[in-house]
């Protein structure tokens, strides 16, 4: 679909979802894998996830009638602020703090133990996962948002309330990084197979 | 262009996978949307079940909204409210889908009849086929008081020819982390010994709500035909008929958003006639039903007693009542048994003064269906749910 018929589609679904469930069924399946993607990536506790997520959509649920009121603001970026600080609300619940929490952006940690904590992971998507987990904190979360949800760069500059070249910049490093790293990763792994 | 300066912009994507990917040097770009596809692939997912309950869950929502949207439907002008009511007649075009029959047995249930039109009940369409015969589940309902499910059953004309009748005599609806749900009313018609169309609602009043908001149910159903038995002499004490189980045994588990919103009076006011007491306990207001608990200290212990109610709300009978049931944990304490009234109407949004009149106390003793003690009289409760 055309991406101005796609937008005006998602501006009717929108509309009819305050008070349509089919309508709602609709923007939510576009929506739960995306959202889902972020949410789970940064908790890594499933359950936890799984929790945060529900509440992410009953929040949207109920707060949908609002986002007529915000022309400036696309669906995506309302529903990934939400998402954003729901997730800053559950750290904040637990009193716990991320990982990488204390990681200056411009910090890059070692890719040799980049490699080591990524080599425990069997699987392709869990290693990435785990690549993706040790980035810098703000990098981590623009690669997230890009690629587990693919938001665009002005959306995510919105949702993280960042200008664009910030996000543009971290991105095209965050992809090198893990391109080098997973890269490396594998050649490891061959070499690993072929010595056996 | 220097891809790590912040003026290098990469192509805006969508979550199309084969959308192009910006170049960084010294990789192959055909590498880099490689790895990309690779990265993408790699974002968590939800599972089927969940995805499908929070699904559930906001629909339930979503459609509970639209209730509350519709209300204020009967302050507008006539025209306006002619096009609102067009409008929702398309938009629940989904719900409609309803068998005629089910729709029409759903209708005699003025409560049911009420969330069935505002969608606040949940389109199944679960099926299940063993030999000839299939169960589908085609609609289901719960809230605080009740859970209701209508289903079809097919199949019987490949009834075997020796018996002339059918019928599925056990259905249970249980939860699936424990407890079964008590029967209350149910209803069951047929196209001509082809299709039975059932409307099945259990009670679910002092049971909390879950956690979630969703109730994991399991619906089964036996069937059986039945012979008539010859007997060398009418008695009308002793069955005729004799079923036969058909070893068929159906079983569909399902998930069911509960309509949580419920209004509830606890009082204990006391009226007093013909030197007996009646307490008003208990009412308890759903979107279906409204069930209401009076007691009375027994005035002859020795039988069971049942009381006629006559419950209005501005000078109106409040429609659906008639069914009622003993219910004990309530006012043991003061020697009092209790009576539970239902109605099955939907009166969740009513605010003003409810008035309910007990005009007969019946009390049964052990010798059968004549042997009743009756007394009239007039106890009366005004009162506003909150």
């Amino acid at each position: 679909m055309p991406e101005d018929a796609e937008a005006n589609r998602e501006r009717d679904l929108i509309q009819q979802a305050r008070s349509n469930p089919d309508a709602f069924r609709e923007l939510y399946d576009r929506y739960c894998k995306r959202v889902y993607g972020y949410v789970a990536a940064r908790i890594p506790a499933q359950a936890d996830a799984d929790d945060v997520a529900a509440d992410i959509f009953l929040s949207v649920v109920k707060h949908l009638h609002r986002l007529n009121n915000h022309h400036q603001q696309s669906f995506a970026t309302w529903v990934f602020t939400i998402a954003r600080n729901a997730i800053a609300n559950y750290y904040r619940r637990a009193g716990w703090v991320e990982s990488q929490l204390s990681l200056e952006d411009d910090l890059l940690a070692d890719d040799q133990q980049l490699v080591e904590v990524a080599l425990a992971a069997r699987e392709t998507a869990a290693e990435l996962r785990s690549l993706v987990d040790s980035l810098p904190r703000r990098r981590r979360e623009i690669i997230i948002l890009r690629y587990f949800s693919g938001l665009r760069n002005h959306e995510i500059a919105e949702v993280l309330q960042i200008d664009e070249h910030t996000v543009a910049s971290n991105l095209s490093r965050g992809l090198q990084q893990l391109y080098q790293q997973y890269t490396m990763l594998q050649s490891n792994s061959v070499k690993d197979r072929s010595s056996l | 262009m220097n891809p790590l300066t912040p003026d290098h912009e990469f192509e805006e994507t969508t979550m199309n996978t084969s959308a192009a990917q910006p170049s960084i040097p010294g990789i192959d770009p055909q590498a880099l949307e490689r790895f990309v596809e690779t990265l993408r692939a790699a974002a968590p997912q939800p599972s089927t079940e969940f995805q499908e309950r929070l699904a559930l869950r906001l629909s339930a929502k979503v459609a509970k909204r639209r209730g509350s949207l519709l209300k204020p439907l009967f302050r507008t002008p006539l025209r306006t409210a002619a096009a609102v009511v067009l409008t929702i007649v398309v938009a629940s075009g989904a719900v409609l889908a309803v068998n005629s029959i089910l729709r029409q047995m759903i209708g005699y249930d003025a409560g049911l009849n009420a969330v069935f039109n505002s969608d606040e009940g949940t389109q199944l369409n679960l099926s299940q086929t063993i030999g000839d015969y299939t169960l589908t589940l085609e609609w289901a309902y719960a809230d605080s008081n009740r859970v209701t499910v209508a289903y079809t059953i097919g199949g019987w004309d490949k009834l075997p020819t020796q018996f002339p009748g059918f019928q599925h005599y056990q259905h249970d609806l249980e939860l699936t982390e424990g407890g079964v749900l008590v029967p209350m009313t149910f209803g069951s018609t047929d196209d001509g010994q082809v299709v039975t169309s059932s409307v099945f609602t259990f009670n679910r009043s002092g049971m909390a709500p879950p956690d979630d908001g969703l109730l994991d149910l399991r619906f089964t159903a036996n069937l059986s035909g039945w012979n008539v038995i010859s007997t060398a002499e009418y008695d009308p004490r002793i069955s005729n008929t004799e079923t036969t189980p058909l070893d068929v045994s159906f079983a569909i588990d399902f998930t069911l958003p509960l309509e949580g919103s419920v209004r509830i009076l606890d009082t204990a006011q006391s009226a007093t006639d013909q030197n007996i007491t009646v307490t008003l306990r208990r009412v308890m207001v759903t979107a279906s039903q409204t069930r209401v608990v009076v007691c009375l200290v027994p005035p002859d212990p020795q039988r069971q007693w049942a009381m006629i109610p006559y419950l209005t709300t501005d000078g109106t009978e409040v429609p659906g009542g008639g069914g009622m049931d003993f219910i004990t944990g309530v006012g043991e304490a003061a020697g009092e048994i209790c009576n539970v009234f239902a109605y099955n109407a939907a009166m969740y949004d009513y605010q003003g003064e409810w008035s309910l009149e007990i005009r007969e106390l019946v009390g049964f003793g052990s010798g059968g269906g004549n042997d009743q003690q009756r007394i009239a009289g007039s106890w009366r409760f005004d009162f506003v749910v909150p």
